[in-house]
């Protein structure tokens, strides 16, 4: 017994001073970041740069003397030009054709895969009622195809009585992810949309302006809103989908996460169509 | 049914068909305790031929005029023997070789005629080095090729690309649904409860159905028919207790062994801000009456963990808590008798439980409201009845045939916001015919298996088998087969992989068709010169496999709508080669095993469609244990193992709004590999006893093999947003060099006068 008892002291003492932690080396993959975007309403927009490893700062420099044309059915359309801090077209966008965005600088050479303008999704009908409380209920109807179900965000603006600026308002939906000016609004919402009879709907959809965590604007402060509306094109909707299922897991896990989605061959980002529709509501 | 019936009642009294053959029938026993010796070679020397003992340590061999056989199993002293006229049943009774001459020999004269089967007496596997000195049957059973535990600390075993849930693991007939203890550190199965477990990776005999990947069948010890013994363990982790006795000598025994953890001893001992509780307890009972020929057996099993983890910040007023229990219940009635010289009849009736339930809540210290609450719960539960007859035909043919039932319940649930569950009930039986044909240089098993499982609609299978062993010299011999295997069941896959269970097993519904595995190998095995090497090459495709879809984070707070969590149809294809080599030399004893494959997986909505690797894929996987008897009380023993690193999925990139992540696992961890090195002391007092010190050093030379992976980094607030500085990917290890320590004392009582 003593025999064991002076190993096992001895093999105790041993293991008290072990290394349990290493790092390893992620392999970075350089490639340029193009995100673009075109809408017949807003015209084309594209921000570039160049991605950096996993393990360095999440600090981006954007790109600023690059080559950028968007083709339109295979042919240059319009070369687009930098104002900071990205790639405006001066040229209106057609509803019809397919387009395409080319992008150099450097030794890099990219080009998105191409994509067709979406159909839009119009206001048909509104109607609202105001509880006791405060509460804006808002029943809207859309016309649609059955496709722009899972295709669409949207934005509200308050409208104050005595201004004609408009504040924007968080609507506190899923997934609330907004890139400035490129402005991909949260794709969470379409979760509370429903199809009926080639209308999509909003299920009473409830506002409680007067508890928004961010505004606390009282409902008799405001004069209205202003409801935007943006339909996505399918490239966008699969590169926020994978961004969002991927946001989910954890890196280790067996459920891994799932290679990201891209339609910028020999680059990262994404390249996709928006159309808008708006409505003023007051009361 | 009724063909059935005719068919046994046919082969019972068929001794009058064929009477100019002269059939021996018998069973093999330990010379010390009278166990069974399961899977020993009954060798006929005139003719060249022979036969194996089964579960019981039956044979039946057809001799013919011949009269000289030998019988001889690993760790044993062979008999040689001229057998005089005598009536069946006969009783050999092997005696046990000292210490230092316990190795695995090769069997000289008649050699496993599939390479894919492997028996490991528990002697051998006893031996083998493992973490903290706690024996585990599964971790041992991971050293050999073919078979990996997936993660480090895991007692789940992935073979030849199969997953754990495709693997059949029997105690006693008995399907165990979760095999193990103290999250996956050990198996359910106690070693000193244990006789014998036979794997089998490939080539599967028709008698076996129900799982994909393997049949790990595993036989209790019958208790000691000659005299009382037992043993007490004291380990790091657990303590042990088994005592063994006749109840009238050589008629009828009793087994007890029980083991428990001490990890609730060291409540609060290293962290004071947690209040963490584990046990862990298992049970195993078996008895053994003979009545004239035949004999009934009882086993029990009753197994648990409990681990409850309650959390409390310092200032806060919320306590999270997570309470998880799982367990398994097993039991069996069996009664086997011979019913002639040549066909001898195998009843089971059992029964088989899992269950599993796992609460987390967040409760306001103060006012005891509960702010978060949610719990998922599972149970499995096997009603099984099997009938299975050996019938020696002739020197050339022994027939396999059987059928069977079971019942099988489950019960899913889960809580978050609202209740979710799904009950089922779905019957599944079977019938199998198996032919194990031997003639020259020349043998097989040709079988075929039809099986049928009921839920809400009717599925079945049917299931052929082949495995040909061709003689091409002396000393080498070349196999070849195939089987399908069907799979009724499943169980959902754990996202972690790693840790505490949350083990579900569903049944296939009309959404989910039942998976089919074919297998198909080829490969030789070569002995000479107390070498043995084996080589057997595969390739396996699984279809309908199901898995979690790709974005779910904690989908066990919903599982009771299990069905719209999963992707189907999904498609496994594995192939490789096993090699293993045995040598002996003097006191030397050397076993090693190397897996060289490929594991694939392939879902339409998972990776973009495209094909990758499984998790757990391992190009390489090499192990080599060697044991040296050192003066008779001195067992020294070592261990290294080496494999590729698991395939992971990993950003390349980042971007502005999200990180660049590879094609699924299309990356590697580092590769793994340790040592582990063990000491054993025996001391024999003057009563016979045995007094065992054993100490083991997991991980001796402290290799950090990666068990979680994560990100860190530092945010700081900068222009309106939180930008990340010092970003690293880590990796820790949970089991650096671990050493270890137990001792144990083994009795036997004798009672001359009984």
């Amino acid at each position: 017994m003593k025999t064991f008892l002076l190993f096992f002291s001895l093999f105790v003492l041993v293991s008290c001073e072990r290394r349990k932690e290493t790092e390893i080396a992620i392999p970075h993959i350089k490639k340029p970041v193009v995100y673009g975007v075109i809408s017949p309403e807003d015209g084309a927009i594209c921000a570039i740069t160049i991605s950096k490893p996993v393990t360095s700062n999440n600090e981006f420099k954007p790109i600023t003397d690059a080559f950028v044309v968007l083709e339109r059915n295979q042919t240059n359309y319009d070369t687009l030009l930098y104002k900071a801090p990205y790639y405006y077209s001066t040229k209106d966008i057609m509803v019809d054709g397919e387009y395409s965005l080319f992008v150099q600088f450097g030794e890099y050479e990219v080009r998105s895969e191409p994509i067709k303008i979406n159909k839009k999704i119009s206001i048909l009908t509104y109607d609202y009622t105001i509880d006791l409380d405060s509460t804006v209920n808002m029943k809207m109807s859309f016309k649609d195809d059955a496709l722009a179900i899972n295709s669409c965000s949207a934005k509200i603006y308050l409208i104050k009585p005595d201004s004609t600026k408009y504040t924007p308002l968080k609507t506190g939906g899923p997934g609330n992810y907004s890139s400035g000016p490129i402005y991909l609004s949260p794709l969470g919402f379409y979760n509370n949309h429903y199809l009926d009879d080639g209308k999509v709907h909003f299920f009473n959809r409830q506002y409680r302006l007067k508890d928004s965590p961010f505004y606390h604007i009282e409902i008799d402060s405001i004069a209205g809103i202003k409801y935007i509306l943006r339909s996505y094109s399918p490239s966008i909707i699969s590169f926020y989908q994978s961004l969002n299922e991927n946001r989910q897991i954890e890196i280790g896990s067996s459920t891994a996460p799932d290679p990201s989605w891209s339609n910028i061959i020999g680059g990262y980002g994404f390249f996709g169509a928006y159309r808008k529709d708006s409505t003023i509501l007051l009361w | 049914m009724k063909i059935f019936i005719i068919l046994v009642l046919l082969f019972a009294g068929s001794n009058w068909v064929i009477c100019q053959e002269r059939v021996l029938e018998g069973f093999v026993y330990d010379a010390e305790s009278e166990e069974p010796v399961i899977g020993a070679l009954v060798f006929d020397i005139t003719n060249k031929s022979g036969t194996y003992t089964n579960e019981y340590g039956h044979f039946s061999i057809d001799l013919n005029t011949a009269k000289h056989i030998q019988i001889s199993f690993i760790g044993y002293q062979p008999i040689d023997t001229i057998l005089k006229e005598s009536l069946s049943p006969l009783t050999f009774k092997l005696q046990p070789i000292v210490l230092s001459e316990v190795v695995v020999n090769a069997q000289k004269s008649m050699r496993n005629n599939n390479p894919a089967k492997i028996i490991l007496p528990i002697k051998t596997l006893n031996h083998m080095p493992t973490i903290g000195g706690e024996k585990d049957i599964f971790k041992s059973l991971s050293l050999l090729p073919g078979v990996s535990t997936g993660q480090e600390g895991s007692s789940n075993l992935f073979i030849r690309g199969g997953t754990p849930d495709q693997n059949l693991v029997l105690l006693d007939g008995i399907p165990v649904y979760n095999t193990t203890h103290l999250g996956g550190y050990l198996s359910v199965f106690n070693s000193d409860a244990i006789n014998n477990v036979q794997l089998i990776k490939g080539g599967f005999p028709a008698r076996y159905g129900g799982r994909l990947s393997s049949i790990i069948d595993i036989q209790m010890n019958n208790g000691n028919r000659s005299n009382f013994s037992g043993n007490v363990g004291l380990g790091l982790l657990n303590s042990s207790a088994t005592c063994s006795t006749p109840l009238t000598k050589h008629k009828s025994s009793i087994m007890v062994a029980g083991r428990t953890a001490y990890l609730t001893l060291l409540k609060g001992f290293f962290d004071k801000e947690n209040d963490y509780f584990y046990s862990m307890s298992d049970l195993n009972i078996k008895n053994h009456f003979q009545i004239g020929k035949g004999s009934i057996f009882f086993s029990f099993y009753k197994g648990s963990d409990k681990s409850n983890f309650a959390r409390t910040i310092p200032n806060d007023t919320i306590i999270t808590s997570q309470n998880i229990h799982w367990g398994n219940n097993t039991a069996s009635i069996r009664y086997i008798t011979p019913l002639s010289n040549r066909l001898f009849a195998k009843v089971l009736v059992g029964i088989t439980t899992y269950s599993f339930k796992r609460k987390d809540k967040n409760i306001n210290k103060e006012t005891k409201d509960i702010l978060y609450s949610y719990s998922n719960s599972s149970k499995i539960r096997d009603h099984l009845l099997k009938l299975d007859f050996n019938y020696t035909l002739n020197k050339n043919h022994e027939l396999n045939f059987g059928a069977g039932g079971s019942l099988k319940q489950f019960a899913i649930k889960s809580f978050l916001k609202e209740t979710l569950s799904k009950d089922y009930t779905t019957p599944e039986y079977y019938i199998y015919a198996e032919d194990n044909f031997r003639k020259g240089r020349f043998s097989s098993n040709i079988g075929i298996r039809w099986s049928h499982f009921y839920n809400a609609i009717h599925f079945s299978g049917i299931e052929p088998r082949i495995l040909t062993t061709f003689k091409l010299t002396n000393f080498i011999n070349i196999h070849g087969g195939a089987s399908i295997m069907t799979q009724y069941i499943s169980l959902l896959p754990n996202p972690n992989g790693f840790g505490l269970p949350n083990d579900i097993w569903v049944p296939i519904t009309k959404e989910t068709n039942a998976q089919t595995g074919l297998q198909a190998s080829i490969g030789a095995d070569i002995t000479f010169s107390n070498w043995v090497l084996t080589i057997d090459a595969y390739k396996k495709k699984m279809t309908h496999q199901i898995t979690f879809k790709k974005s779910l984070k904690n989908p066990f707070a919903q599982i009771g709508n299990w069905e719209s969590l999963i992707e189907k149809d999904g498609k496994g294809d594995a192939y490789g080669a096993d090699f293993f080599v045995k040598k002996q030399y003097r006191k030397f004893n050397f076993i090693s095993g190397y897996t060289i494959s490929r594991n694939y997986r392939q879902f339409n909505n998972i990776n973009q469609g495209e094909r990758y690797f499984f998790t757990y894929d391992k190009t390489h996987d090499f192990s080599i244990n060697v044991t040296y008897a050192w003066k008779k009380k001195i067992m020294l023993t070592g261990n290294w193992v080496y494999s590729t690193g698991r395939a992971i999925t990993l950003p390349v990139a980042s971007t502005p709004l999200q990180q660049i992540y590879s094609k699924k696992n299309s990356f590697r961890l580092p590769s793994y590999h340790r040592l582990d090195l063990g000491i054993e002391y025996s001391r024999f007092t003057q009563e016979k006893n045995k007094w065992i010190w054993n100490f083991s050093i997991y991980n001796a030379y402290n290799r950090i093999n990666p068990n979680l992976i994560r990100v860190t980094g530092n945010p700081i607030f900068k222009n309106g947003q939180y930008v990340y500085t010092e970003r690293k990917l880590k990796i820790t290890s949970l089991f650096p060099l671990i050493p270890g320590a137990s001792i144990r004392y083994e009795f036997t009582s004798k009672r001359k006068n009984q």
